[in-house]
């Protein structure tokens, strides 16, 4: 059997925009995932005859820039109206305003997503030049505008938005984003940073989706890097192990003993999954053992899915807001105090909820007349097990504002953050492989000491979520797959 | 006429410090004390005969050895008793202890979990070494990282090459734990609550936080640093209290030529051309000189003590979002004699003379936070306590004793009782009470009690005399803004360049001659003395450029 250029286990958007781009450079790339679909947690499943719903991630938008460079047009349903349930909703349609610092914070990240980050301190020539544009573009605000970025990046939500005098529902809504998928509430600092990142990666309040759902995302780049001549398996029995000799990782093994030998292997899978099922513990020293125990995941995301027989109807909420998000988060106490319950292991009395109704703007994700409720439910810690408890408890909370809800619903599937673990290979259930805190961020990410995407092995490297940067934008796999085919 | 070089309004510890270091330079100093006492929230007050009460600050923990040295001030009284221990007992009757000596503690630490004990060794020379690499950013004008100035791009320069110097594995350690939590951070070391519980309380005091949040990695090495000054004798209790401390920085100055003044509230500074030209008493006398600098703290400096239109809007309102909700109480109690906590085994009463930590895991801090942080106070608070007549018998009247207590969290932010949330943070006034009503103070006051009783139940029956300052009582008392021990919160976004506000972090103000000294300037709270160092040195560098 020939010897691939990269061999990629995973197919999440960022693996597949990576294999894109290196198999239009020529070289030759081979995908490998178990399950029968592409996308990783970007996809969209059949969870009762004849409804499909976006079981993993629920919005993802493709970076710009790579959609542009691989001439991919995907038809995106930007889900641009946002409603905060409860006996008076509020519904946005435009984004609150904001001091021009949080634009200009935003515009630095998307400068340091755009590439590998810069190793601290300064390994490499590159990294002294990236280091030195992203300091020519900060000091470039001016002294005030740049105080004011720096200062954000420490912020709590809370501050921030109370500062700003934001009535309560729109802070219950900005700070719903700033948390989701976040192990913390909004009385943090840090957790402002994390809501500039979302904005960064082309989620906020409006985030997206796609037409047939976000797997047909993941298919279209899936489509793009099969053209380029990148071979994709899917549907392999799991067990792969990458092949290390001499300290060197030369291939992949599948569960049948075949290997597959490459000239680098590429895990798009979470830090701590690569090195507990991907790669044999006799190939780690105990130094990046504890390095890598110490990288928080903590999934605390939930996802509900309901095939309705009808569209529920809300109180109060106007006709086009179905369109969009619905959203249960009247304030940010509401949130810090669902955090108050879940970090310490209970599931919280009321839990932070995204509801969308996909089928309102697709409707051939149901049959006829039927509708797909999709819903993000925040705060339930990993491992409590309770599904249908779960369940009444979100039926209950939306039930209350939309009371025909439960003669509705024909089917119901709760997917717990350990369920999200083992559907999608996922660590502790966390979506976007490992938690995007300032700590785990840039040069710490996925752990200290893996600058560049780089791993203790040589020709092993990261890409993926759990990779700088982190989303599924397909930003860390284009940057992995650049300084690959800088370095041949 | 009452000319001088310089006006120091406040004679809080740091205002003592600066006017010393500017007295010793030759410089016509005098300090403007509100209250009939120097030394702000660095006080002794015999509040009922023979008993003396540490009505703010009771330890002394980071203050700067070169301060120590510099002034002098072993020869002008102080002297400083390091605490042999610590003893934080728990609810099921155990105990925990540490001491200076590694070896003791490390056999402590093994009765509760060995594999704590064994990581015990390398978490403190790590700490120890992190430290070591920050501690000179604490004695340091902060650079403004926006400027051209040789001497900001020089100190950035300097800072850098300190991080480059370091161990690779040192330097990711310290990035990470600047914006960690300290409950993160002790959870990747060692498995033991009560452990955990008591090392996570440096983290916290002085902070509106929980050991869960973000930020209190930081706070948990800025705290560090003075366990390395312990070597120096700076840490420990100092005879006579905290307020000897302030009494022997104040004989240091006016021995060096500093006059200081008690009873002498400063009612504004005085601008003339945009220029600071001195200040008026509320008793309506006015002294001139070339510098004014405040000690207290920035909102009351730039919100009370000077005109608005004297300063830029973008200024304002930096310093009105400069957070100052302040989350701890000082507790006070005259006792007829030792309260026998029941964890405490026959043998070890010297465990008494030492700090007592009501902290038996990191959940009871993070829980005693989630009950304050929406305007309420802790059911279970956190308690730093400390029996200083067992170190100094003159605190108390002979065979009777006082009991300190540092008590976090009760929110400055008290809701009133209609569940709105307490008057921090509006505009200020003369302090309207908020949601701290009487009735609330003293309810509060038995919250404390009960808790401590739980460990010690003869309390109570030993109580002659109790005593509360809460947030606002802070505020009244003390004149600093919200109460806060810290001037403001030690959080990542107003420290350093950006404290008190961006552009304004080197004890400048934008009042030609006006200058900051106090907490809310770098290196922020504890009694460090920095600040009033850093300011003297930085003025006195501007001086004689002039």
């Amino acid at each position: 059997m020939s010897k691939h250029h990269v061999i990629f286990v995973g197919t999440s958007p960022n693996a597949l925009a990576a294999a894109a781009r290196l198999a239009l450079a020529g070289r030759s790339v081979l995908l490998l995932g178990t399950r029968h679909s592409v996308g990783g947690p970007v996809a969209t499943e059949v969870f009762a005859p004849g409804f499909r719903a976006d079981t993993g991630v629920m919005s993802a938008a493709l970076d710009p820039e790579i959609a542009s460079a691989l001439s991919l047009s995907l038809d995106v349903i930007r889900r641009d109206i946002v409603t905060s349930l409860g006996p008076n909703p509020v519904t946005l349609r435009t984004e609150p305003a904001l001091p021009t610092a949080v634009l200009h914070a935003v515009g630095l990240l998307r400068a340091l997503y755009a590439s590998p980050p810069p190793s601290v301190p300064v390994a490499t020539g590159s990294d002294a030049a990236s280091l030195g544009r992203l300091t020519a573009q900060l000091t470039g605000l001016g002294a005030r505008e740049m105080h004011e970025v720096l200062r954000l990046l420490f912020l709590p939500v809370r501050d921030f938005f109370s500062e700003l005098g934001l009535p309560a529902a729109e802070q219950g809504l900005l700070g719903g984003v700033a948390v989701r998928g976040l192990s913390q509430g909004p009385f943090a600092p840090g957790t402002l940073f994390h809501f500039l990142h979302q904005l960064a990666i082309g989620e906020g309040l409006f985030p997206s989706t796609v037409r047939g759902g976000l797997g047909a995302l993941s298919e279209a780049l899936a489509d793009k890097a099969r053209a380029a001549g990148a071979e994709i398996r899917t549907g392999l029995p799991g067990g792969f192990k990458v092949e290390i000799a001499d300290g060197k990782a030369s291939g992949v093994r599948l569960a049948d003993g075949r290997l597959l030998e490459a000239d680098a292997v590429v895990s798009d899978h979470d830090a701590r999954s690569t090195f507990t099922r991907l790669v044999s513990p006799i190939h780690l020293d105990p130094e990046l053992n504890r390095t890598l125990r110490q990288v928080r995941y903590q999934g605390t995301v939930a996802r509900i899915h309901l095939a309705l027989r009808a569209r529920p109807t809300f109180n109060g909420v106007d006709e086009e807001a179905y369109r969009g998000t619905l959203v249960l988060s009247p304030d940010l106490p509401y949130l810090e105090r669902a955090w108050d319950q879940a970090k310490r292991g209970v599931v919280p009395a009321h839990p932070y909820v995204e509801v969308t109704l996909p089928t309102v703007t697709d409707p051939d994700l149901a049959p006829e007349g039927n509708h797909v409720l999709s819903a993000w439910v925040q705060y339930v810690p990993h491992g409590r097990g309770d599904r249908e408890a779960l369940w009444k408890s979100v039926l209950g909370h939306l039930a209350e504002l939309a009371p025909a809800l439960p003669g509705q619903v024909l089917h119901h599937e709760v997917l717990l953050p350990e369920d999200l673990e083992s559907r999608f290979g996922l660590t502790e259930g966390h979506l976007f492989g490992g938690q995007v805190a300032l700590e785990q961020s840039f040069f710490l990410r996925p752990f200290p000491g893996s600058a560049h995407y780089d791993t203790p092995i040589e020709n092993l490297y990261l890409c993926g979520s759990s990779a700088h940067p982190a989303g599924y934008t397909g930003r860390s796999g284009w940057n992995l797959a650049g300084a690959l085919l800088a370095r041949k | 006429m009452q000319r001088y070089d310089a006006i120091v309004i406040g004679g809080g510890h740091n205002g003592l410090v600066h006017a010393a270091y500017l007295a010793r330079a030759g410089k016509r100093v005098v300090v403007l004390e509100r209250r009939h006492v120097v030394g702000g929230a660095t006080v002794t007050e015999e509040l009922y005969p023979g008993f003396k009460f540490l009505t703010g600050s009771y330890l002394i923990s980071l203050l700067r050895p070169e301060v120590i040295r510099e002034l002098e001030l072993a020869r002008h009284g102080l002297s400083i008793m390091p605490l042999e221990s610590t003893y934080v007992p728990l609810p099921d009757g155990n105990y925990l202890a540490d001491w200076p000596d590694h070896d003791l503690t490390r056999e402590e630490i093994a009765r509760h979990s060995p594999r704590d004990a064994d990581a015990y060794g390398e978490y403190a020379s790590t700490m120890r070494r992190l430290a070591l690499a920050i501690k000179p950013l604490l004695d340091m004008t902060p650079p403004n990282p926006a400027s051209k100035d040789p001497r900001d791009l020089a100190a950035m320069a300097q800072i850098a090459e300190r991080l480059r110097a370091m161990a690779p594995a040192d330097f990711q350690l310290l990035a990470r734990l600047m914006t960690m939590s300290a409950a993160d951070f002790l959870d990747e070391w060692f498995e033991g609550e009560a452990l955990k519980g008591t090392k996570c309380t440096s983290g916290i005091i002085g902070t509106f936080l929980g050991p869960r949040s973000p930020g209190t990695g930081y706070v948990l090495l800025h705290h560090y640093i003075g366990e390395i000054d312990g070597v120096h004798r700076a840490w420990g209790f100092a005879r006579g209290g905290t307020g000897a401390l302030s009494q022997a920085i104040a004989s240091a100055a006016r021995a060096a030529g500093a006059e200081v003044r008690v009873n002498a509230e400063v009612a504004h500074v005085l601008v003339k051309d945009g220029v600071a030209t001195g200040v008026v008493l509320k008793n309506g006398d006015e002294l001139y000189a070339d510098r004014v600098i405040s000690n207290a703290d920035a909102k009351t400096t730039f919100l009370r003590l000077v005109e608005p239109k004297e300063l830029p809007d973008d200024f304002v309102s930096d310093i009105r979002r400069y957070r100052t909700t302040s989350p701890a109480c000082k507790v006070n109690l005259a006792l007829s004699g030792l309260p026998t906590f029941t964890s405490l085994p026959r043998g070890k009463e010297a465990l008494l003379r030492g700090s007592i930590e009501i902290a038996p895991s990191m959940d009871y801090v993070e829980q005693a936070y989630d009950d304050a942080k929406y305007g309420g106070w802790s059911t279970r608070p956190f308690m730093d306590a400390l029996i200083p007549s067992l170190l100094d018998p003159g605190m108390a009247p002979p065979g009777k004793h006082v009991m300190s207590l540092f008590v976090q969290y009760a929110s400055s932010e008290l809701a009133v009782d209609d569940g709105a949330p307490g008057r921090d943070e509006r505009a200020l006034r003369p302090n309207p009470q908020g949601g701290w009503t009487d009735a609330k103070k003293a309810q509060f006051l038995e919250v404390v009690i009960d808790t401590l009783s739980q460990y010690a139940p003869n309390l109570r029956d030993l109580i002659l005399h109790k005593h509360i300052n809460t947030p606002h009582d802070i505020e009244q008392s003390f004149g600093i803004t919200s109460g806060h021990i810290f001037h403001g919160e030690l959080a990542l976004h107003q420290i350093f360049f950006l404290r008190p506000a961006a552009g304004w972090a080197q004890y400048r103000t934008p009042v030609p001659n006006l200058w900051m000294c106090g907490s809310s300037t770098h290196p922020g709270g504890c009694i460090t003395g920095a600040p009033g160092r850093n300011a003297a040195l930085e003025i006195l560098r501007d001086w004689s450029r002039a």
